[in-house]
């Protein structure tokens, strides 16, 4: 009966760390790591409102933009090369060489090219992010199964039942993989893109923060991320799961998270 | 009683070709590839949509590259992000190899530390900037603790997911057989874990990078990326845009060695990866 | 109502090539239950590929009712030997079975359709629920279900009992005559279960070595009321049996006919 020791464990170690933190930390006076009760003041007092819509929101609808651009590009674009070898053996050496540049080597060029404006940052976003869907989902495309293949011919599918019905759903596991490394390129490209050059924003915010030295709104801007990329995964893994329910690896037990 | 009526013509559509042809064809049409996209890219740069500042030709990125290489000025920066790179990538191996075999053997640690690496292991590697340029300025141990936040997460994964695909049977089997505990862990549980620790290898490397430039960029570290920021805001943007070539390259190969590597170790056993791209 | 003249099919070309079929002359009439048996490596499952056009023989033609087959022909189904890579598993089953006549019949049709032959195979329940679910033996009841609901004039079946147990195999063949005296259709069923082969069919077709050619062509004269024990029991059954194994088995160099 090991099952409540473990239930035990998850709840009772992460709120020990926590508390050693608080503690360790309350008397602190290092500038670097101001306490925890401080910076928790800081997140409530900073993070509720009017500074929400003002630096996150906006931040979050580029993203969005990004990645739904990204995700719908690149499955396109992704499910046309892996039909065709030929479109294949042309395109891929550019594609992993484009793949192969960091993303944010490319807020340079980005900014250049678009300056501050919101269009140059989804752009940016979608330069960055679109090679794992495109290449996740040429993959997943070409490696169907070949008895379903042989399934649609002799049934006389039609070739949009073949790419609906059959290759699409038997890719879908690929894609999501793709599609997972997509979004953390968005919100890793979001955050720096703003970093380097934006008027607002959480990355804007954490960054100026640190300027500024106000180290308590940093940690808070911090957390803030923190939170919103454990948030953007745990979404994601609702949507797969629900996708890819049929799917050993992805009912519930399965490893693939 | 029946007529033979012969088709003469090839059974398939295309003609079969031997193996050493299909990869000669797939080669030159990839090069074929290449090609018609840097002409491309020369044709828009020409087009003047972009001002010859903000896009520079094909030709002239190309030929800073190889200026930067003839002049030998692209070496320093390049060791430089290698070195963090490199550096960060081992203390990432040390840690995370270690742990994963740890929470995939010992149940209750894992389930300890879940929901602490469940929160971390999302959180952008660039989180940590701000707070790491204020403790240790723009220096590779800055790059370091940055490539370890980031790109640990992958391998540790990883690793705990090759332990876990061990089939029990298999470990009571070796039980049953007496093999000590030394020698399950040597000739069971390595061989059945290698390919996942590869896997997690190839994508923290290329973690690595990503942070590596990241780190140089915004931090300010010496590297690549640092070449691209003090390009840019110098405006030489013929250079910014070799050097984000010299960057794509160097994620070219360290994609190509760590696959191959993995290939190798791959190429006796099916596994199910964490993700593809 | 089939008709295969000539067939030989050649795998690759000049000194590499391998000749799987040598040349293979048969009839099919119509509403007849023949089976296909050989040695291994014979060439059974190309030649089911070739009979409904996943592959182009090299030399020779088949015609189904006296129309030469270049594709996949109208009113043709195949059940495979891997049922379970033959399934779509993120359909449920009624989907499985009521895909191949999408967009080619109403929906309601559909509907009735699947419902009729799943409940041929017993499945009328599991309309429902996922491939993933339902054991070996009900997988390949559903492959079955597919093909009935497709109402072909000829099913081809490539060895589809050769994976399930045996308690299973006997029910499996039961409901397979019991749905072709229903349905009248024209079944060629490739085996390497001589018994299985003689306990099923009107005729065996028997299929020599590679490059194969046909060894000789047995009519079955058993009553067509074919029963599990007392069919085979029956000394008839014995000496067919005998007979076809001693081809296969012992193959000497002038053909009985």
């Amino acid at each position: 009966m090991r099952r409540p020791l473990y239930i035990a464990a998850e709840i009772l170690v992460p709120v020990a760390v926590l508390a050693t933190w608080w503690f360790a930390s309350s008397n602190s006076l290092n500038p670097f790591w101001p306490p925890l009760a401080d910076i928790w003041a800081a997140f409530r007092e900073d993070w509720t409102g009017a500074r929400l819509l003002d630096d996150v929101v906006p931040s979050l609808v580029r993203m969005a933009s990004g990645f739904v651009i990204s995700t719908v590009l690149g499955i396109t674009l992704g499910t046309v090369i892996g039909l065709s070898t030929r479109a294949r053996q042309y395109v891929d050496p550019v594609l992993q060489f484009l793949r192969a540049v960091p993303p944010p080597a490319l807020i340079p060029v980005a900014l250049l090219l678009f300056g501050l404006a919101d269009t140059g940052k989804v752009f940016l976003i979608v330069l960055g992010a679109i090679w794992p869907v495109v290449l996740s989902t040429e993959d997943g495309v070409r490696s169907v199964e070949p008895t379903l293949k042989q399934v649609s011919t002799v049934y006389r599918l039609s070739p949009w039942q073949r790419l609906w019905s059959v290759i699409l759903p038997y890719a879908s596991p690929h894609i999501f993989a793709g599609v997972r490394t997509c979004l953390s390129i968005c919100l890793l490209l979001m955050v720096v893109s703003e970093m380097v050059a934006a008027t607002n924003g959480l990355g804007h915010f954490i960054i100026q923060s640190q300027r500024t030295l106000d180290i308590t709104a940093m940690w808070s801007g911090m957390l803030v991320l923190g939170l919103l990329g454990y948030a953007l995964t745990a979404l994601f893994l609702l949507a797969q799961r629900r996708v890819l329910g049929w799917h050993p690896d992805f009912r519930k037990g399965g490893s693939s998270e | 009683m029946s007529v033979a009526t012969a088709h003469p013509a090839p059974a398939e559509v295309r003609p079969r070709r031997g193996p050493s042809l299909h990869v000669g064809v797939a080669a030159r049409r990839g090069i074929t590839g290449v090609v018609v996209a840097l002409l491309l890219w020369e044709l828009l740069a020409r087009t003047g949509i972009f001002s010859a500042a903000t896009l520079p030709t094909a030709t002239a990125v190309l030929a800073e590259m190889g200026q930067a290489i003839a002049d030998g000025t692209v070496f320093e920066p390049l060791a430089q992000t290698l070195r963090g790179w490199a550096i960060g990538l081992a203390i990432v191996v040390l840690v995370a190899v270690p742990v994963g075999v740890l929470i995939g053997r010992v149940e209750i640690l894992y389930r300890s530390v879940r929901p602490i690496f469940e929160f971390l292991r999302p959180i952008p590697g660039v989180t940590f900037l701000p707070l790491l340029l204020l403790v240790f300025g723009p220096t590779t141990t800055m790059k370091v603790w940055m490539i370890f936040l980031a790109a640990v997460w992958p391998l540790l994964y990883q690793t705990y997911y090759g332990i876990k695909a061990v089939e029990p049977v298999t470990i009571d089997t070796a039980r049953v057989f007496q093999i000590s505990a030394f020698d399950r862990a040597r000739k069971l549980f390595l061989p059945a874990t290698l390919p996942y620790i590869a896997t997690g290898f190839r994508i923290s490397s290329a973690v690595a990078l990503i942070v590596a430039v990241v780190a140089e960029l915004i931090g300010g570290a010496a590297g690549l990326g640092e070449r691209i920021y003090a390009a840019q805001t110098g405006g030489a943007y013929d250079v910014m845009y070799a050097y984000i070539a010299f960057a794509g390259c160097l994620g070219v190969v360290i994609n190509l060695l760590t696959r191959g590597v993995e290939r190798r170790l791959l190429s006796w056993h099916v596994l199910h990866r964490e993700d593809v791209a | 109502m089939l008709k295969v003249t000539q067939l030989t099919k050649t795998y690759g070309h000049g000194p590499t090539a391998v000749q799987a079929i040598g040349g293979l002359d048969f009839e099919v009439p119509e509403g007849q239950f023949v089976s296909i048996v050989g040695p291994s490596g014979a060439g059974k499952t190309t030649l089911l590929k070739c009979l409904c056009g996943l592959l182009k023989p090299t030399t020779g033609s088949v015609a189904v009712d006296g129309k030469p087959v270049n594709g996949p022909p109208d009113n043709m189904a195949l059940v495979f030997q891997d049922y379970r890579a033959s399934l779509m598993p993120w359909f449920t089953i009624g989907r499985n079975v009521g895909l191949p006549m999408e967009r080619k019949l109403p929906k309601n049709e559909i509907k009735q359709r699947v419902r009729e032959s799943l409940e041929s195979v017993g499945l009328g329940h599991a309309a429902d629920q996922y491939p993933w679910q339902l054991s070996g033996g009900m997988q390949q009841r559903v492959a079955i279900a597919r093909a009935v609901a497709y109402r072909p004039k000829i099913l081809l079946m490539d060895e589809p009992f050769a994976s399930v147990d045996a308690q299973t195999r006997a029910d499996l063949e039961d409901l397979t005559l019991t749905l072709q005296r229903q349905t009248g259709a024209t079944i060629l069923f490739v085996t390497h279960d001589v018994d299985e082969a003689v306990y099923l069919s009107d005729q065996v077709v028997v299929m020599s070595a590679s490059p194969s050619t046909v060894r000789a062509i047995v009519p079955v004269d058993l009553p067509r009321d074919r029963d599990q024990i007392t069919t085979k029991s029956e000394p008839q059954f014995t000496q067919l049996r005998r007979d076809i194994l001693t081809m296969i088995k012992r193959p000497s160099a002038q053909p009985v006919s």
